[in-house]
């Protein structure tokens, strides 16, 4: 029985992680509320409904620990409702600028995150966009499967055995010995109980099956997608804008979306459960050609016609296999990495970095440890203390942009952003794209910033957002542009990293690489 | 039956030792897990969001020790006590004696504490409260049904053995209202509502599940009266309940908000079992004779008249604003709620067709529930330890 019941719970002894932003689920923010700075984590709980549990840092607000108030609520994007009364975040012992709450998220997708915080320097809030979605499954094995296996058969036993005894000796009246017609008879009762109780736990088996083979369909996949190339006629295509130069190709693939391309559906209308795109920094699509051995790197900006076929030109890079990733940014907030795989055959051409308007791109000839960078002019250097990366914990993203002679230079805003970076392991399990403001892309947070009562067809927000992004992509407000870029993050697990940080020199883009190890934390589990 | 037993148990004195307060104990924590599941559902519908420790559950969890260890005490002194009566009205189990009643409740409260950490595993694996019928809370339910039946088979054993002391048919009549109590509200989570009371799933639900609850208590009580008690019992518990939870200062924690109540949502307006049971305990003195085959189709017939006589006219009232108040306590809905005109009409109502074609299954499980309970209920007049 134990070996039926520890077989029964063996089947669900494996784990499956994907998220939103490929196998890093957790949102990283900071920014301003009113007068005060905050980085802001949100830690993805994995299920839904969960509790998150939330950390705010409130930058120079040591000296007034004990006056600053930091609150927050929950609600979903699309929630006509109203959110429930902001909860007291806790102060957290040793670190006077940081406090902690842990709130219920009720509902998958696109939810926010309001912090408010109020102290001497005045009151202020901010909205963090945060997506929920199922994206693991967690396994019942070691000494909790052994001991509910052990109770359960406790149980089984002593239910039928209560049975029995009570069909033997419960209606003899006080004092009256049992004979051995009541023996068999309890006998009886105790074999059926047996058959019952086991015919039950079968279907409770059958049951718990079926509920987990629900939820795994219930875990979020981002739309699937296919991806393409295309060799053009010419031999140099980075030096030809002509129709024929070579292409890269993102076709969104899954059926809902691509068949509410139909003409006769109303406009607006939600796309297979997702609202329709935003741009983010001007941009419908951000896609990222990662070559599988990590040392090709583009980051494009493909033009799309239908929302269903996102085309780039291809730059100079090697031939090989690849992988496409397609950061997307829907009118809820709901940001997802469509990915797919692409063998690039070589061209004639000499793959090199370079950069066309916004598009850019970087081939390492050597594995990159600090300061390589696309540019012969400029050095981005990684201020990484001598302290090893460990999952899990804020990581010190921080990166200084000088010229060859270490002379700080200046900044442009590269699609608004002082820099972007992308984060990825070397088994592509995790992949990620960070600004200084974290890992909300900027579209999000429009789109909660703008949202009202009112924009309860899809179609309507994303007009307002789009016509804001034009205008807040090229200044960005409240955006400082120094020499020193930095993106809050925790890398998610132990691994070999690669880290590509992107920032815009004299109208050029620059790409530095660096590789990271992260260690797993040592912490015990749950503190 | 319970008056045939009076001789013997007059002659062999075997509760005379047996102290009574393990009945009131078991009787108080199957109280408590009723009371318990109403607050926590009221919880739900009002605050939203809570915790293992939140105060309904306190009291249930409390009300499992209560009744586990009581029995468990019970077991320890019948086995190791010396009291040869209390022994010889015992079964055993595994070499300990106890009373039937003792061990199915100390079963009880063992499945409702290993529900607490695979429940706590399914939350982290499947999500927080998805579902309310989930593989862990089936395991909550059946621990709690156990401690309720227990503390019926313990008062019904004592009252068997002592029929001359009319506390033991009081106090079994209590735990037999207290369970019928437990099977509405298992009803009414999902059919209780005046808004139902013109679909058929409402009549299905109580056909199914009242009969053998009313039937199979009352067959085996000495009281005059006994499904009538039985469901006063209910519905004075249940009026109670309302009462005290709209006092009650609550708002909602969890988003979105679509009615901002301030005051706990109590459940809807007791059912008026109390019609059923009153003709219930007029047919049963006069059909003692009768095969349960035949009697079955009987009750199980008559209670479906009944229950559609009455509530369908029933449920009119309860829309009225003459019910919008205090006493009755309807339009009270959950935080989620988005308040309309759907509050005032009949929901999921079909075609007369559609109606009495739901009907036949209807009276064919009204039936099958009455011959259940007219079993359970002369086995349950048998149970003597």
């Amino acid at each position: 029985m134990t070996r039926l019941l520890s077989r029964a719970l063996g089947a669900f002894a494996f784990v499956l992680i994907c998220a939103a932003h490929i196998g890093s689920p957790d949102t990283w923010f900071e920014g301003n509320a009113g007068p005060y700075r905050l980085l802001v984590h949100v830690s993805s709980p994995g299920v839904v409904p969960a509790i998150a549990d939330i950390s705010v840092r409130v930058y120079d607000s040591a000296r007034e620990a004990g006056r600053v108030a930091v609150t927050a609520s929950v609600n979903k994007f699309d929630a006509a409702g109203a959110p429930p009364p902001p909860e007291q975040a806790i102060p957290v012992a040793g670190d006077p600028e940081l406090y902690a709450i842990s709130l219920w998220v009720m509902s998958g997708g696109s939810n926010s995150v309001t912090i408010n915080v109020s102290g001497a320097k005045g009151a202020g809030s901010v909205i963090v966009p945060a997506v929920f979605v199922a994206s693991r499954r967690l396994s019942l094995d070691g000494p909790l499967a052994t001991g509910l296996a052990l109770v359960g058969l406790v149980l089984f036993a002593g239910i039928v055995s209560i049975a029995g005894a009570a069909a033997r000796e419960a209606s003899l009246p006080p004092g009256t010995p049992v004979d051995a017609a009541r023996r068999r008879r309890g006998r009886i009762a105790l074999g059926a109980a047996a058959v019952i109780l086991t015919l039950a736990l079968l279907g409770g088996r059958a049951w718990w099956r079926a509920e987990d083979a629900a939820y795994r369909r219930s875990i979020y996949r981002p739309m699937p997608a296919a991806a393409s190339a295309t060799d053009s006629s010419a031999t140099d295509s980075s030096a030809t804008d002509s129709a024929a130069a070579s292409t890269i190709e993102l076709r969104i693939t899954d059926s809902a979306w691509v068949a509410s391309r139909n003409e006769s559906l109303p406009p607006g209308r939600s796309r297979g459960g997702f609202t329709p795109l935003i741009p983010d920094h001007g941009k419908l699509m951000h896609m990222f050609v990662v070559s599988d051995d990590l040392r090709a790197f583009a980051h494009l900006h493909p033009s799309t016609s239908d929302t269903v076929i996102f085309t780039a030109r291809r730059p100079p890079l090697p031939g090989g296999p690849y992988h496409v990733y397609g950061d997307v940014v829907h009118e809820s907030g709901f940001a997802q990495t469509l990915t797919a795989p692409l063998v690039l055959r070589p061209q004639t051409a000499e793959p090199s970095s370079g950069s066309r308007g916004d598009d850019s791109w970087h081939v390492t000839v050597v594995p990159a440890t600090s300061g390589v960078t696309s540019s012969r002019e400029t050095m981005v250097r990684w201020d990484r203390p001598v302290a090893p990366l460990v999952a899990g914990r804020p990581a010190p993203l921080r990166f200084t942009i000088t010229d060859l002679e270490g002379n700080p230079v200046e900044l442009e805003p590269y699609m608004g952003m002082a820099a972007h970076a992308v984060v990825m392991r070397d088994d592509r399990s995790v992949f990620i794209h960070l600004h200084p403001s974290g890992t909300v892309p900027m579209a999000a947070k429009r789109s909660f910033d703008l949202r009202t009562a009112s924009d309860t067809v899809p179609g309507t927000l994303s007009r307002r957002v789009t016509a804001t992004d034009s205008a807040a992509s090229s200044t960005h407000a409240g955006m400082t542009l120094g020499n020193v870029v930095s993106f809050p993050y925790a890398f998610p697990s132990a691994g070999q990293y690669r880290i590509w940080v992107q920032v815009k020199r004299a109208g050029r883009v620059v790409t530095g690489a660096f590789d990271a190890e992260v260690t797993a934390d040592e912490r015990p589990a749950g503190g | 039956m319970a008056t045939a037993t009076l001789p013997l148990a007059n002659s062999q004195q075997p509760t005379a030792n047996s102290p009574l307060w393990p009945l009131y104990a078991t009787l108080f924590a199957s109280a408590a897990i009723v009371v318990g599941l109403i607050w926590d559902i009221s919880w739900h519908r009002t605050i939203g969001r809570d915790t293992f420790w939140s105060p309904p559950h306190v009291l249930e969890q409390v009300a499992a020790l209560i009744a586990g260890l009581s029995c468990g005490w019970l077991v320890l002194r019948t086995t190791f006590g010396g009291d040869r009566p209390a022994k010889q009205s015992s079964i055993r189990v595994w070499g300990f004696y106890g009373p039937l009643g003792a061990w199915v409740c100390i079963w009880g409260t063992a499945m409702m504490i290993a529900s607490a950490p695979f429940d706590n595993w399914w939350h982290n694996a499947y999500g927080l409260d998805v579902k309310i019928i989930s593989p862990p809370h089936m395991v909550l339910a059946w621990g709690m049904m156990g401690i309720q039946v227990g503390a019926m088979l313990l008062a019904v054993s004592a009252q068997n053995r002592g029929a001359h002391d009319p506390r033991l048919k009081l106090i079994y009549a209590a735990s037999a209202g207290i369970l019928l109590t437990m099977f509405a509200t298992v009803i009414v989570e999902d059919a209780g509502f005046g808004n139902e009371m013109r679909s058929p799933m409402f009549y299905r639900m109580t056909a199914i599940v009242i009969p053998v609850a009313l039937i199979g208590t009352a067959r085996a009580s000495g009281l005059r009266w006994p499904a009538t008690t039985v469901a006063a019992i209910y519905t004075a518990l249940m009026l109670v309940m309302i009462w005290i939870l709209q006092l009650v200062p609550a708002t909602p924690l969890l988003a979105p908000i679509y009615n901002p109540v301030t005051r706990m949502v109590p459940p809807p307006f007791p059912l008026l079992l109390i019609i059923p049971a009153f003709l219930l305990d007029l047919v049963l003195p006069r059909t003692r004779a009768m095969k349960d085959w035949l009697l079955a189709p009987l009750l199980g017939v008559g209670f479906v008249v009944v229950m559609v006589g009455v509530h369908w006219y029933w449920s009119e009232f309860l829309l009225s604003p003459a019910a919008r108040n205090w006493f009755f306590a309807v339009d009270k809905w959950d935080y989620t709620n988005r308040l309309g005109p759907w509050r005032y009409e009949y929901w999921n109502t079909v075609a007369a067709t559609g109606f009495a074609r739901s009907m036949g299954w209807t009276l064919l499980a009204a039936t099958i529930s009455s011959f259940l309970g007219l079993r359970i209920g002369r086995a349950m007049s048998r149970v003597q330890r």
